[in-house]
């Protein structure tokens, strides 16, 4: 029997394996996605919530390229929140509980009706390159798929490695296996590896806890969607509880440190710093009387509790300990126990931009296997492989977004030039853009992107234009209208009232007399969008005029700051210089830009140990290649 | 794509003038082979080379004009020295390649008789700054210690060679790290506060976060304060000589430079007009600048010249104003305007000349002299370049003037800046007071700050060499619990 062959197999139906077999799907390649189990589709091993603090960005950034995650969350979500809503706007970010079984059905059926994609429930055991081009990908039951080109988005399961105390399981993640044989055909494929570690707490049943002593948290009231395309948010949202660690429990934990892995030094791989594991939390905060803990739910058809900041690898028995030593917890039973999980996972400075790895030709890497943290950090990722991988197959240039465009653009770049350490999890201080890389903004700065992408659908674009076109209209008119200020005894334009830390819409509109002309022509906008079914957009839209006023003059300081080296990234390096042979470069940066080979001479300055006198040096050889070149010929 | 190699270059690599010893060093593929042609001792023998040279290791013998016909019997070449000589092989001398360094007597003769034979013997000339830029090239130094050893071959004095020095030994690095320090808390503070939970509400208030900004803008002040201190150290202290015509210039200007002064030649490529001269004394270096005369008409006189003149005033670290002790008349007044306005605020040190003259006395009373002592220099000195009377006064004049740059500061903070290191400094400057001013007044979100602070510290970072981004969330993570 001949082996079925697709243009695409997506190896890996976690976050990342979704995005990139949808988008191969609808952009027109005939797709197949390689998943142990089908209902392994989607799942939330860990937190069991989507968004939160740059990642809540990161969704609505999917969203708007044609992505899958927002519409899922929007439809599964139990709880919605804004966080960061006390500071400004441009760091707060969107963040939802999701029913974890819904939006796994919901993310099983995407998959299952998307027309142009087989699913094959099977482990996947490696992959075959003919001439340094991926060209199969095995199966463990024996089976080959046929391929042009492959997604791999293995996540955790690549040699993963379980440690509960001194008790080791192998496998993925609770209650799935592991993928043992591609971690040794990834070698065999001129991959580097590296080990990484992170971690999950444990699982409560809800029954045990007494809630009557916890501080309820409850969601927005009216909750905001994550997608543009959500018109509203169908939820009954339920609470989530916070809960304090006290003096006893971190006795105990201390107590209890020479039998954790990580301590003991079992555990070889880095965790993050930022998702600390409890009794790292203990150690390095010694100061700290009390850690916050938060209870959420992970459904609405399951006992689970999740203990959000609890996470550990300490034994069975002390953890029983540590839940029953906080307030409200005393008698509540623990369903799974947390673990530590240890992977292997492929350093990123060996994928392309495009997250093509450089030794295998159309063999794409997405999600925690390039040592990132996190489904929203992953699903961007996949979004990004599985719409290059398309794109490469009629050799069109890859979608690559600038880090002044997007969380994703600032995502790729510091993976292809950084070195991971840590599960790598987004945050807005890593996007020096953040200003105006904002949630109130996605579809205006990357509507016209999404366009040229094709992921979606006419009437997802059609609401794109009303909202932009709303958007314009609102600007020129703030412009043309002025209102006169009591307080300051000024009259000034609506748009520089605007800018003034006090001005808001609704103080705009309590000034009546001058500027009903403003609001009827707002009224005007607002039902065109409404009657084109993007009434709901109308908030966001004015949300966006109104922080692209108020941000408007930091950001042409800040782009003023950074001017200087923006033209850095714009100045090409050759793939091929022999950076070993720049003996002027310090020992450090001559290995790094030989091993990442930096498409920019911007991304070679970002790049950990590549000083401003190794750029300088470059510039020089640039200068001396380019003349050569020129002599050459 | 290996580029040709280098031609094998020699130069004096210590300072030209009277000096007990002088080094030549002779650097390239070839270098071996040119001290073989003009050296016998050690390996080196009858112009080739026989046995092996060992690196770091020195020998004595005789140098000689090179030797082309090894065949004559007597040596029809002449002996130069009896010299020291240190080869360092490839990878390990200063330049990385093979070097060779001869350690001959000083003076002027000796030492250019060397290069000399080195350039007959197949080297060619080192540029300035040659060896430093093969160092840099050959990854043997790195942008800022070469800019430092660029600044130490152009030190004139022994103090700047020493300011230079100590950058190599990064002084000025220490100074950066402790402006930046403070800065890196603050903003791994401020991230903190917004990567952190809303329920545990932390912020940096703007007036504290100001206040930090304010620090380190005074840091900065206190570099740039002995900036100027780094570049006299590098390049001399300008003393500028001016007044009218006949003023007695020109002797003033030969008498302090003296019979034994270093060197004294035509400033290259600039102007017939103004002449410089060079001294050293206490170890500073001082350039002396011989200006066209002032006139008040200028419209009938060479006004191209008065140009000069005002330029060169311009760049001036002090201004000697010269007027005769016995003239028939005041100084014109806009003589003074003019010497006055090309830098109001620099030291100028009044100079009578010609005091040996009859009736000199006749101005011993009080002087309509341009504000005299102006920026703490001296009051009027009476001086004759006839006689020398009043010349060390002048220069005594000079030193105090010299002292109140500061110099002894610049040197004790080990910081001499070039001239890329101070425009970055005060660019970081400017926008650091900016961002205080601003949070002053509009208390900015913290994502404001933190985005502005960032791109500012990424600034002081092309100074210091330092790469911030990770260091900031690193100590965001020493200080919080990040959560969600």
């Amino acid at each position: 029997m001949k082996a079925p062959s697709f243009d695409i197999v997506v190896i890996g139906g976690g976050h990342a394996g979704i995005e990139a077999a949808l988008a191969a799907a609808r952009l027109g390649a005939s797709s197949a996605l390689v998943t142990h189990a089908l209902d392994e589709i989607g799942r939330m091993p860990c937190n069991p919530a989507i968004g939160g603090l740059g990642k809540g960005h990161l969704v609505r950034e999917i969203d708007v390229l044609g992505g899958e995650m927002g519409l899922a969350i929007d439809e599964t979500g139990i709880q919605f929140r804004v966080l960061n809503r006390k500071k400004g706007p441009a760091v707060q970010s969107p963040r939802a509980q999701a029913d974890k079984h819904a939006y796994q059905r919901r993310m099983m059926q995407a998959v299952l009706d998307q027309p142009g994609l087989t699913v094959f429930a099977a482990d996947a055991a490696g992959m075959t390159a003919t001439h340094g081009a991926v060209s199969e990908v095995l199966l463990a039951d024996g089976r080959t798929l046929g391929c042009r080109r492959a997604v791999l988005c293995s996540g955790t399961f690549l040699r993963g490695l379980m440690h509960v105390g001194d008790r080791k399981t192998i496998g993925g993640r609770e209650g799935a296996a592991s993928s043992e044989g591609l971690s040794g055909g990834l070698t065999a494929l001129g991959l580097q590896l590296k080990r990484l570690k992170t971690g999950t707490p444990p699982r409560l049943h809800r029954d045990g806890i007494d809630y009557s002593r916890l501080q309820a948290q409850a969601g927005d009231d009216p909750p905001q969607p994550f997608s543009f395309r959500t018109a509203a948010l169908v939820v009954d949202q339920v609470e989530c509880h916070l809960a304090y660690t006290t003096e006893e429990t971190h006795r105990i934990i201390t107590a209890g440190l020479d039998r954790s892995p990580l301590f003991g030094g079992v555990i070889e791989g880095q965790g993050p710093r930022y998702c600390p594991s409890i009794e790292d939390k203990v150690v390095r905060f010694a100061d700290k009387d009390r850690h916050l803990l938060f209870l959420e739910p992970e459904g609405l058809d399951t006992e689970e509790i999740y203990v959000n900041g609890l996470s550990t690898s300490l034994p069975a028995d002390i953890q029983e300990a540590v839940v029953r030593s906080v307030p409200g917890l005393e008698r509540a039973r623990i369903l799974r126990y947390g673990y530590a999980v240890e992977y292997d996972s492929v350093p990123s400075w060996q994928v392309h931009p495009s997250l093509e790895t450089k030794p295998v030709a159309g063999l794409y890497l997405a999600g925690q296997i390039l040592g990132t943290s996190g489904y929203e950090e992953a699903a961007a990722q996949g979004l990004v492989a599985g719409i290059n991988a398309v794109r490469s197959l009629d050799g069109r240039p890859p979608l690559e977004l600038g880090r002044d465009q997007a969380y994703i653009g600032v995502l790729v770049d510091d993976l292809v030039t950084k070195e991971i350490n840590e599960p790598y999890r987004m945050f807005t201080s890593r996007a020096e853009h953040r200003l105006h890389l904002r949630c109130d903004n996605v579809e205006a700065r990357l509507g016209d992107l999404a366009r040229e992408v094709a992921l979606l659908p006419a009437h997802a674009l059609d609401l794109l234009d009303l909202r932009s076109a709303m958007v314009a209209a609102v600007e020129r008119q703030l412009r043309r209208t002025s209102v006169f200020l009591k307080d300051r005894g000024l009259r000034v334009m609506a748009s520089d009232y605007l800018r003034f830390p006090e001005g808001s819409w609704a103080g705009l509109r309590a000034s009546t007399q001058t500027v009903d002309e403003f609001w009827n022509m707002v009224d005007f906008e607002t039902k065109k969008l409404s009657a084109g079914g993007a009434g709901h957009l109308v908030q966001g839209a004015l949300a966006q005029v109104e922080n692209d006023i108020k941000y408007d003059g930091y950001i042409a300081k800040h782009n003023k700051l950074l001017r200087h080296r923006e033209h850095l990234d714009h100045l090409e390096l050759p793939l091929e210089l022999n950076y070993r042979d720049m003996t002027a470069l310090s020992f450090e940066a001559r290995e790094k830009l030989d091993r990442i080979r930096p498409a920019t001479l911007g991304q070679a300055g970002r790049i950990d140990g590549v000083r401003a006198g190794d750029l300088a040096v470059l510039t020089v050889y640039m200068k001396k290649y380019a003349a050569s070149g020129e002599a050459d010929r | 794509m290996n580029p040709a190699p280098l031609p094998t270059i020699a130069a004096q690599a210590t300072p030209v003038g009277e000096s007990g010893l002088a080094v030549v060093r002779v650097s390239g593929p070839d270098a071996l082979a040119v001290t073989a042609r003009i050296f016998e001792g050690g390996p080196f023998r009858g112009g080739a080379l026989v046995g092996a040279v060992e690196s770091h290791r020195a020998v004595y013998g005789i140098l000689a004009d090179p030797v082309f016909e090894p065949s004559a019997n007597e040596k029809t070449s002449c002996v130069i020295d009896q010299v020291l000589v240190l080869p360092l092989l490839a990878p390990h001398g200063y330049t990385g390649e093979d070097t060779v360094e001869f350690f001959c007597h000083g003076g002027r003769v000796v030492p250019d008789l060397v290069v000399r034979a080195c350039l007959a013997a197949g080297a060619e000339p080192a540029g300035p700054g040659e060896f430093t830029r093969r160092a840099f090239l050959n990854g043997k130094l790195s942008l800022d210690q070469a800019e430092a050893v660029a600044d130490l071959i152009h030190a004139t004095g022994e103090l700047g060679a020493r300011a230079a020095i100590r950058q190599l030994q990064g002084g000025l690095d220490d100074q950066m790290r402790g402006i930046e320090h403070p800065l890196l808390q603050l903003l791994a503070e401020i991230e903190g506060s917004l990567e952190f939970l809303d329920d545990e509400d932390v912020s940096v208030p703007a007036e504290r976060a100001a206040a930090v900004l304010r620090e380190a803008v005074a840091g900065i002040d206190r570099l740039l304060d002995v900036a100027p201190a780094g570049r006299i150290l590098r390049e001399g202290f300008h003393v500028v000589l001016a007044g009218a015509p006949n003023a007695g210039k020109s002797s003033l200007f030969n008498a302090l430079l003296g019979e034994d002064r270093a060197i004294v030649d035509d400033e290259a490529g600039t102007t017939r007009d103004v002449v410089a001269g060079k001294r050293i004394r206490r170890g500073q270096a001082y350039i002396l600048h011989d200006t066209a005369g002032l006139r008040g008409d200028a419209a009938r006189v060479e006004l191209l010249g008065i140009q000069r003149t005002y330029r060169t005033l311009a760049e001036a670290d002090v201004i000697l104003y010269l007027t005769e002790a016995d003239a028939p008349r005041d100084p014109e007044p806009e003589v003074l305007e003019l010497v006055n306005s090309a830098q109001p605020s620099i030291p100028l040190i009044t100079v009578w000349t010609k005091g040996d003259l009859a009736d000199a006395g006749r101005r011993a009373g009080p002087h309509p002299a341009p504000e005299a002592g102006r920026g703490g220099a001296a009051a009027a000195i009476l001086t004759s370049s006839r006689t020398g009377s009043g010349l060390d006064e002048v220069w005594r004049a000079l030193e105090s003037v010299a002292a109140g740059y500061r110099l002894d500061e610049a040197l004790s903070l080990g910081v001499v800046m070039n001239a890329r290191h101070q425009h970055k400094l005060e660019e970081c400057r400017r926008d650091l007071v900016l961002l205080a001013d601003e949070l002053e007044q509009n208390h900015p979100g913290g994502e404001v700050t933190g985005t502005m602070l960032a791109a500012i510290l990424g600034r002081l970072g092309e100074v210091s060499g330092r790469v911030f981004s990770e260091q900031v969330l690193e100590a965001v993570f020493r200080r919080f619990c990040v959560g969600k």
